[in-house]
């Protein structure tokens, strides 16, 4: 984990660099002077591989750097600590709309094949898929939140105002999950031990519960991995709309700004909220698929 | 069956996490703005950006400060300042306090404030952007550069301040009143160190102070209760959110959580019509840069005729259709003269070049015949913000239509890469603009001298040089007028850029809501504004159609009669014009 994240950052460091100009606001007012002062103070002024270093090092030390534009001279690890909660809420609150929505559509149409609610099913995944999540934030915060007047528009001042842009986010989520989970599902309902399960006289949500639902659940947790990964880091759209001052704003706005050492940071926290996606779902996997654990503990 | 149970469960979740929703209600007699930008810092001695140049004009004062029209009236200066050569010496208010100040612990504004303050700003080791306003203070360079502790502004006692300039400037009021002129708290920006201005801001010495601001979200004013002009502050309490989306902004207002906002390009359309517009003339010019070094634009006739055949009405009117307004000239109409009283618009007559396609189509042919070239590449550098890709797609298109020989690239990048190819003058036209930041000619003027750095073309004309030069040195005075007004001639006539337009900004303020808007460092007087009702809520005044359920983004009703509050500074006086008045009678710059 440690390597990746080293690879990442020196990878981040010298590709900001690459881009021109100066990370100072107001650049175009400047006069060369004072551009020349200002890279002086920063010790912007020394060779690359000189600021990469004292960069490594004060980062060992838990210090990120300061904002040259942004939020001028604020550390990057509180403009981090500002913006990560509302960000984590959002997605943490989509994935989970996400997942429950998923599950609930995905086990519907798989029991329900070929009726009603399985083409109803199809045609919200479909809609999930191909819609995207800004637009499905405009139309929520016009419709929800304009039209209907039932949750706030816009803006971040208490939970409520977190559900709309929850719920923006989660649609992919659904439409991505609950396809997967149904067809898994429908596979599932026609091997033999389900067969088996039936003629012990298991009762229907036994044989779907403890074996149906468990087995299709592992082919849709590889899926979920990306998807969350997706929603924490893909938030940008979802939270400009909703003016939601999250990490997605400030890691976009820092490119612009070349804000060098906040895009930096907010690189380091996507990639190690990756990288722990990542090691909670197999972590997961390991729960929910006996064999896994069986095989790590022959090992 | 239990994975129904369990089914049901999950929707159960589901709905608890949607429901228990209450929507926040809105606190009488609190005015709500929203603003597009967080403020970088609230540092006066650093501040860069407009939203935080706008924020300190509501919580500092300097010497002086700007009335409800935008000009520099009296502030912290009891009086006005006595003159002896170079020299002013100002007494500051007896009853000018921190917002901190109480009878236990008095803490009055002195002298020592504006000391600090401004030789702060002026500091290269604070690293302010704005240090070169102040260069025509006595000692600055010397000050800037470190070789000395102390520039020519002292404290000769605690109320009295002794400023000493090298020469004079006619904008001495306005600098006294911007941001890097306000006194700062040593005690207050010690104890906070490199911390200072980038949280809220209790201590401060203007009508408002800065109670709590939460980065990236919003930030609220509460009046200062030791202001000395505080009972002429009626609005006690202004929250700002930022909301960065212009449909956004729109629904906030739609749906009562805002009471105005500054209108955003791609929202111009939808509040068009609407009778809560409020306009102010932006002091910006807009122009194309011209690439000196290019051998082709080395030739005056080909960049005459790039000039001659742009149809600017065209771009302004059909294209842009946000109210700017076609620009022939570097200073833009709402720039004063050093004359008190007069427009710079009024006393620089300069011969106008206007769109004329024939007579440009003669001189770009000569031009490429001239220099034995059939159909030259013109590499159109812009960045790649939305309005600068529909201004060069129709300069593009006028160009191909009224030259016929030429070929025209445009070449979009993210704004960091357009200045830097501007430094590196790779480019053969460019989107430029510069606004003013103070209502001064040589704002202008100054960045095409030979040295200026923005002068990224290299322009180069020695009589330009001297006459901004020596007009710079000079005070109010007739001769500076006509000294600038000539340096502008000199580089129309050679046709250095290629002016565009001027812009405007536009703002949707409530009907209810009085809110003084500025054109120049800033965006609006919070000290002016006030509610129209008795109840002192925008929502008391909303208009009932609108309050129901108005349409994706819609403005109001239509009102031909919107607002216009033309603003010149101190230059011309102010004046109202309603829009349909302004859409019948365009001004000609």
């Amino acid at each position: 984990m440690l390597l990746t994240l080293w690879v990442i950052i020196t990878a981040t460091f010298f590709l900001i660099n690459l881009i021109p100009g100066s990370p100072f606001s107001n650049e175009e007012k400047m006069s060369a002077e004072t551009k020349a002062q200002l890279n002086e103070l920063y010790g912007l002024d020394k060779p690359l591989y000189v600021q990469y270093f004292r960069y490594l090092g004060n980062m060992a030390k838990g210090d990120l750097g300061s904002s040259f534009s942004l939020q001028q001279g604020s550390p990057v690890t509180s403009m981090i600590a500002q913006r990560f909660p509302p960000s984590f809420q959002i997605g943490l609150q989509g994935l989970l709309f996400g997942i429950i929505g998923g599950l609930l559509l995905g086990i519907t149409s798989a029991v329900y094949r070929g009726k009603i609610v399985d083409s109803l099913s199809s045609t919200i995944s479909l809609l999930g898929v191909s819609v995207p999540s800004f637009i499905m934030a405009t139309l929520l915060s016009y419709f929800v939140g304009v039209k209907w007047g039932i949750l706030p528009a816009a803006l971040f001042e208490g939970y409520e105002y977190s559900i709309l842009p929850s719920l923006a986010l989660s649609f992919f989520v659904i439409a991505v999950l609950s396809r997967y989970i149904r067809s898994e599902m429908v596979e599932v309902l026609q091997q033999d031990y389900i067969k088996t399960a039936k003629a012990k006289g298991l009762s229907k949500s036994a044989i779907l519960g403890r074996h149906a639902l468990r087995n299709s659940l592992i082919p849709s947790l590889a899926v979920l991995g990306p998807l969350a990964a997706n929603i924490f880091t893909g938030s940008l759209a979802v939270e400009q709309i909703f003016a939601i001052p999250g990490m997605g704003k400030l890691f976009v706005e820092s490119i612009y700004a070349k804000d060098i050492y906040v895009v930096i940071g907010a690189t380091i926290v996507y990639s190690a909220m990756i990288i722990a996606i990542m090691l909670i779902i197999d972590i997961i996997y390991g729960f929910i698929d006996p064999r896994i654990r069986i095989a790590n503990e022959k090992r | 069956m239990k994975i129904f149970r369990v089914l049901g469960i999950l929707s159960l979740c589901f709905s608890i996490l949607l429901t228990g929703c209450q929507k926040n209600k809105s606190e009488s007699g609190v005015l709500r703005i929203s603003e597009t930008a967080d403020p970088q810092s609230l540092d006066s001695a650093k501040v860069a950006d407009a939203v935080s140049i706008n924020v300190l004009r509501n919580i500092g004062e300097g010497l002086y400060t700007l009335n409800e029209k935008g000009e520099p009236v009296l502030g912290m200066a009891a009086e006005e300042p006595k003159k002896e050569g170079l020299t002013y010496t100002f007494k500051i208010r007896d009853n000018a306090y921190w917002s901190d100040h109480t009878a236990q612990s008095p803490k009055p504004v002195t002298a020592h404030d504006f000391v600090y303050g401004i030789n702060r700003s002026v500091d290269s080791k604070v690293g302010g952007s704005y240090a070169e306003l102040s260069k025509m203070v006595k000692g600055w360079e010397a000050f800037r550069k470190g070789t000395s502790n102390e520039m020519g502004v002292k404290a000769l006692d605690d109320k009295t301040l002794q400023i000493t300039l090298d020469y004079e400037v006619p904008y001495l009021k306005e600098w006294l009143a911007w941001p890097t002129s306000m006194p700062q708290r040593k005690d207050i920006v010690e104890k906070a160190g490199a911390n200072y201005g980038s949280a809220a801001l209790e201590v401060c010495n203007g009508p408002y102070k800065v109670s709590e601001w939460k980065r990236d979200s919003g930030l609220t004013y509460v009046a200062n209760e030791n202001y000395y002009d505080k009972e002429n502050v009626k609005i006690k309490k202004v929250e700002v959110s930022i909301v960065k989306d212009g449909n956004s902004q729109a629904n906030l207002y739609n749906t009562n959580k805002v009471d105005a906002f500054k209108l955003m390009p791609d929202q111009l359309a939808t509040f068009k019509d609407s009778k809560d517009v409020q306009t102010i003339e932006d002091p910006v010019s807009i122009f194309l840069e011209v690439n000196h070094s290019s051998q082709l634009y080395k030739n005056m006739n080909a960049r005459k005729a790039i000039s001659l055949a742009i149809n600017r009405e065209e771009l302004t009117k059909n294209v842009r259709k946000d109210g700017s307004q076609p620009l022939t000239t570097l200073v833009p109409s709402n720039i004063s003269a050093a004359q008190p009283g007069k427009g710079f618009r009024e006393v620089a007559k300069v011969t106008e070049s206007k769109f004329d396609a024939v007579e440009a189509k003669k001189l770009w042919d000569q031009a490429t015949k001239e220099l034995g070239m059939e159909k030259p590449v013109l590499n159109f550098l812009i960045s790649d913000k939305a309005d600068h890709k529909m201004d060069a797609n129709f300069i593009a298109e006028q160009l191909k239509k009224n030259l016929v020989n030429i070929d025209v690239k445009i070449t979009p990048v993210p704004n960091k890469v357009r200045l830097s190819n501007l430094d590196k003058r790779s480019f053969d036209i460019a989107w430029a603009g510069w606004g003013a930041d103070y209502n001064d000619v040589s704002t202008f003027t100054d960045q095409f001298v030979s040295s200026a750095p923005n002068n990224h073309g290299k322009w180069s004309s020695a009589k330009y040089d001297q006459l901004v030069s020596k007009a710079n040195k000079m005070g109010n005075s007739a001769q500076r007028d006509a000294l600038l007004a000539e340096a502008e001639g000199i580089l129309l006539a050679d046709q250095a850029i290629i002016p565009l337009y001027t812009k405007q900004k536009k703002f949707i303020v409530r009907p209810s809501v009085h809110l003084p808007l500025t054109s120049f460092g800033g965006d609006y007087l919070l000290k002016f504004a006030y509610f129209k009702n008795a109840e002192g809520s925008g929502k008391a005044s909303m208009p009932k159609d609108q309050a129901k359920t108005p349409e994706p983004n819609k403005a109001p009703e239509s009102n031909k009669a919107a607002e216009h509050v033309k603003q010149p500074g101190r230059g011309p006086e102010q004046s109202k014009v309603r829009e349909s008045e302004k859409a019948n009678n365009t001004e000609k710059p």
